[in-house]
């Protein structure tokens, strides 16, 4: 028997669109700490809600690497967001970011990242960068295609940036014009522990913040001890 | 503009954490705002977590949820949920927040309408808005308990209502579906063809002689009934971040693809604590509620004592109490209790534009604390009160 009314239009095409692949992230640390840590987080009680944009922390770590590595400067108490996954960071920042109808754009090698997400918002999957309102940029596609891509973009076009498996140092936000918007998302250790960030300059932060909590409140308490101790081993 | 301009400008969700993050800046303000138990994790649930750990990282679950827990949910959907069901028809999600943006956005077209009650958790409306639908409300009324009506509900259905959510028992308002009302709205979604989608997180906390009814319950629902409920409110799990979805299986996979875009699966250790609770007597609820009807009745009568009248409350967490006698607006009488009694209430407003004379407060302290939530709050009202007096007599 089929379900009594008909599913949303856009989920209804969801079906013919690709899961995007997870990942784990680069953990350094050996499990042990990691277990104790969250042993540790048990015997305090962290077994509530967070503050909806993570613990203070690991926002700080957070925005602490991402200056270490690609010399990009944020602010952890206003710009940084502890999601449920970099899924969730992705999702948010397409759903917050783009109106019905916008345009966005990704690399086919990465497309399959935001496809899903893009349809869910009703938005429109461009043929090209220099007409969205929206990019989406992986730093596995490597500096030369990124700054390609920047090149062919519109004045006032967002880029939604991963720092995904690569190794490469270079970073949108470091181009002039694009620090004020780039908003930058990754994964934070095993995907099993569903954590992730987005850190987004000041004139976004806000609202991106607020649709996370819409979604799901705040990200996992546990999780979040256990992934501020991996960076902290890195 | 002022502190209390700013907030004034707020609604729903914003306005209740502009008051969350004010409270912050109060020293030992007492928080009866959030719906956040305050108690620990059961020590057993802790305990699984614990040995899950021992074996090294769990491997990343099934998008759907690990298959144990479904399976768990759907042995206790009969119990909790009035449905006899098969894992198929069960998704774990990332809390009952996602659990209900899945569901609105499985559901729901732009042009569509879905009904909703008022007041209401104001999170409904976000996941509403977000797909392009709108929110058709449905008054709710004291003389009623503030459970809904199924003639409110039938007045406002067009061609175009493609849900109705009911939320069993209410957040804030504590009222719940009765069995009659149940027939009816079960007559009128058969009728005219709409899903109803059934939020029961706080299902576990009705009071007596109320008892926990589910419309899945009445016959024909099985294709027609969404259930959202949750581990956070009953296993004092809120931190864990673990819902449900229970559904046709053919609801399920289309929100296990959309959840494949939200966040993706479950944390791995959360699901394992999950289980245990599932697979529990459920002994840990009824020493909660246990403890919830001892704080019930103490912050009850101090609120009669505070002059402040309320229908009793039939399930969860809060009381929904009438404010009008202070002849204060609620967000301001909400406002003056954080600075000056530093106690975290939340005004009706946050809940819906027409609640100016209601506050929501929660029981989820010790009773020590509630008592001396109370005493703090007295003067404050008796200023007020007095206040109102002086003015009324010039």
């Amino acid at each position: 028997m089929a379900f009594v009314v008909e599913f949303a239009e856009s989920v209804q095409r969801l079906s013919g669109v690709a899961v995007p692949a997870l990942a784990d992230a680069p953990v350094a640390a050996e499990w042990s700490p990691l277990a104790k840590a969250v042993e540790e987080a048990l015997g305090r009680g962290e077994t509530h809600y967070t503050d909806r944009p993570g613990i203070l922390p690991l926002r700080q770590k957070v925005t602490a690497q991402l200056k270490a590595r690609f010399g990009v400067e944020a602010d952890a108490k206003a710009a940084a967001v502890i999601t449920c996954g970099v899924v969730e960071a992705r999702f948010v920042a397409l759903q917050q970011l783009l109106a019905a109808g916008d345009a966005v754009w990704a690399p086919v090698s990465v497309l399959e990242r935001i496809a899903g997400a893009a349809l869910l918002r009703r938005a429109a999957l461009a043929a090209s960068p220099e007409a969205s309102r929206l990019v989406y940029l992986a730093s596995s596609l490597g500096e030369a295609a990124l700054r390609e891509s920047l090149a062919k973009l519109p004045a006032e076009a967002i880029v939604l940036f991963e720092v995904d498996e690569a190794e490469n140092l270079f970073h949108p936000a470091t181009v002039e014009g694009f620090a004020a918007r780039t908003v930058t998302v990754g994964q934070i250790g095993y995907v099993s522990w569903q954590m992730g960030y987005l850190v987004a300059p000041g004139k976004l932060a806000a609202g991106l913040r607020d649709f996370k909590q819409a979604l799901t409140i705040c990200s996992t308490n546990l999780s979040q001890w256990a992934a501020l101790s991996a960076m902290e081993a890195q | 503009m002022n502190e209390l301009s700013e907030i004034q400008a707020l609604d729903g969700a914003k306005l209740r954490y502009a008051l969350m993050d004010l409270s912050k800046s109060i020293p030992d303000a007492i928080a009866l705002g959030r719906g956040d138990p305050d108690m620990d994790t059961p020590a057993f649930i802790v305990e699984a977590a614990r040995k899950a750990l021992g074996e090294g990282p769990l491997p990343t679950a099934p998008i759907l949820g690990l298959p144990e827990l479904r399976e768990a949910i759907a042995r206790n959907a009969k119990r909790d949920h009035a449905c006899e069901i098969g894992p198929e028809n069960v998704l774990v999600t990332t809390g009952g927040q996602e659990a209900l943006f899945l569901v609105m956005t499985l559901l729901l077209n732009p042009g569509d309408e879905i009904l909703v009650p008022d007041p209401r958790y104001t999170s409904y409306d976000q996941a509403i808005e977000h797909t392009g639908a709108t929110s058709v409300s449905v008054p709710t009324f004291a003389k009623d308990g503030f459970d809904l009506d199924p003639a409110e509900v039938e007045k406002r259905i067009t061609p175009r209502t493609k849900a109705l959510l009911l939320v069993t028992p209410s957040n804030p308002t504590g009222g719940i579906l009765t069995p009659e009302s149940a027939r009816g709205l079960a007559e009128l979604a058969r009728k005219h063809n709409f899903v109803i989608v059934s939020d029961e997180i706080y299902g576990k906390f009705v009071w007596e002689p109320f008892k926990h009814t589910s419309i899945a319950g009445e016959p024909g629902m099985a294709d027609r009934v969404i259930t959202i409920s949750g581990f956070s409110k009953a296993y004092a799990m809120t931190g864990w971040r673990v819902g449900y979805i229970l559904a046709a299986a053919e609801a399920i996979e289309a929100m296990g693809r959309i959840k494949a875009h939200t966040t993706g699966p479950v944390a791995a250790l959360s699901q394992r604590a999950a289980l245990a609770a599932a697979l529990s007597d459920d002994q840990c609820v009824r020493d909660f509620r246990k403890v919830y009807i001892e704080r019930r009745d103490l912050l009850g009568a101090g609120l009669k004592d505070l002059g402040l009248t309320y229908g009793e409350p039939r399930g969860g967490f809060f009381f929904w109490a009438d404010s009008s006698s202070t002849g204060m607006r609620a967000l301001e009488l909400s406002y003056l209790m954080l600075k000056h009694a530093r106690v975290l209430i939340f005004p009706g407003t946050a809940f819906g534009d027409a609640w100016n004379d209601y506050l929501r407060i929660t029981t989820l302290q010790p009773t020590s604390v509630l008592a001396e939530a109370v005493e703090r709050m007295r003067p404050v009202m008796e200023r007020i009160r007095a206040e109102r007096t002086a003015a009324a007599a010039r």
